[in-house]
């Protein structure tokens, strides 16, 4: 022993030394920098989705995201502040009904437009509408629109189309009269 | 043909197409047959026609009026009756041929139905 120190303390001032050293380690210094500059001010989640909550007592514990989320919805559930009576419980469903058939018409309005895309001259769109019209159609047999619903609007717009291509035809041959006469 | 009615034909003829693929689409690409352009056109001719007939009488009841250019009305009228001309040579024309193609579709029907008996009789035979 070259110092006049007690043995209990030169271990304390070598494992000082030690471990003093490692927290020192530049790697794990940068680490930390970068998850303190990540975290905004008052965020105490890390990136691995732990937490560090401090009890009542003061001392902090270890949790997890998972558990946190578990005791939230535990909690909201069980709370007892909010009543729901019966009143505004038939208001919210009157809302989601109300909500189901504006989605409803929205999606049949769109069904509709889609399907009258398909039989457009160019290729790529009618092809682009075929396709969307399966994602609609579906949503729509979700929401629980009908069968002949759907294949009355689809007649709709048949009988529709094929009366304004007529129209359409007409007039072009009406313009093509005009030229031939040359009157532009 | 002028630079300008070239490039209105182009635009006709790209609108008639994209029309005749769209029939195709709905399925009423049949509907589309010579005689039916044809058809439309004589009908067509008569709307221009009509249209022809009612300015020339506004011009001529603008002659009759006191105080206008009967110069310019004439020239105006003169121009008209080249149109109603054209126009009515262009009917007469489009329906002779309406004529013809009808005639023909009947002659195609009228054999082709001849051919359907004398298959059905040859097949009578050989049974």
């Amino acid at each position: 022993m070259t110092t006049n120190q007690p043995i209990g303390t030169q271990v304390g001032n070598s494992a000082d030394k030690y471990y003093g050293a490692m927290y020192r380690n530049p790697a794990s210094d940068s680490l930390a920098a970068r998850e303190a500059s990540e975290l905004r001010s008052g965020d105490s989640t890390r990136e691995t989705g732990f937490n560090w909550d401090k009890d009542s007592q003061g001392d902090a514990n270890l949790k997890t995201g998972v558990a946190d989320s578990l005791v939230l919805s535990t909690s909201t559930v069980s709370r007892t502040t909010v009543s729901q009576p019966v009143v505004s419980t038939r208001g919210a469903q009157e809302k989601l009904q109300q909500f189901k058939d504006q989605l409803t018409s929205k999606l049949l309005q769109s069904y509709e437009e889609v399907f009258r895309n398909t039989f457009h001259w160019n290729l790529p769109l009618a092809n682009m509408a075929k396709w969307s019209i399966d994602n609609i159609f579906n949503r729509l047999t979700i929401l629980g629109v009908e069968q002949g619903q759907l294949q009355q609007v689809r007649q709709d717009v048949t009988v529709a189309m094929r009366s304004e291509n007529r129209g359409n035809m007409r007039q072009v041959v009406e313009t093509e009269a005009y030229q031939e006469v040359g009157i532009a | 043909m002028s630079r300008k009615s070239k490039a209105q034909n182009k635009v006709v003829n790209e609108l008639k197409n994209q029309l005749l693929v769209q029939a195709e689409r709905l399925g009423i690409r049949n509907e589309y047959s010579p005689a039916w352009f044809v058809e439309q056109k004589v009908l067509a001719f008569g709307k221009v026609l009509s249209e022809l007939y009612a300015e020339r009488s506004n011009l001529e009841y603008e002659m009759n009026m006191l105080g206008s250019d009967k110069k310019d009305l004439l020239i105006k009228l003169e121009r008209l009756h080249s149109y109603i001309r054209k126009a009515e040579s262009l009917r007469e024309r489009y329906s002779n041929d309406f004529t013809r193609l009808i005639d023909k579709g009947y002659k195609i029907t009228e054999n082709t139905q001849k051919l359907d008996c004398l298959h059905k009789t040859e097949v009578k035979a050989f049974a």
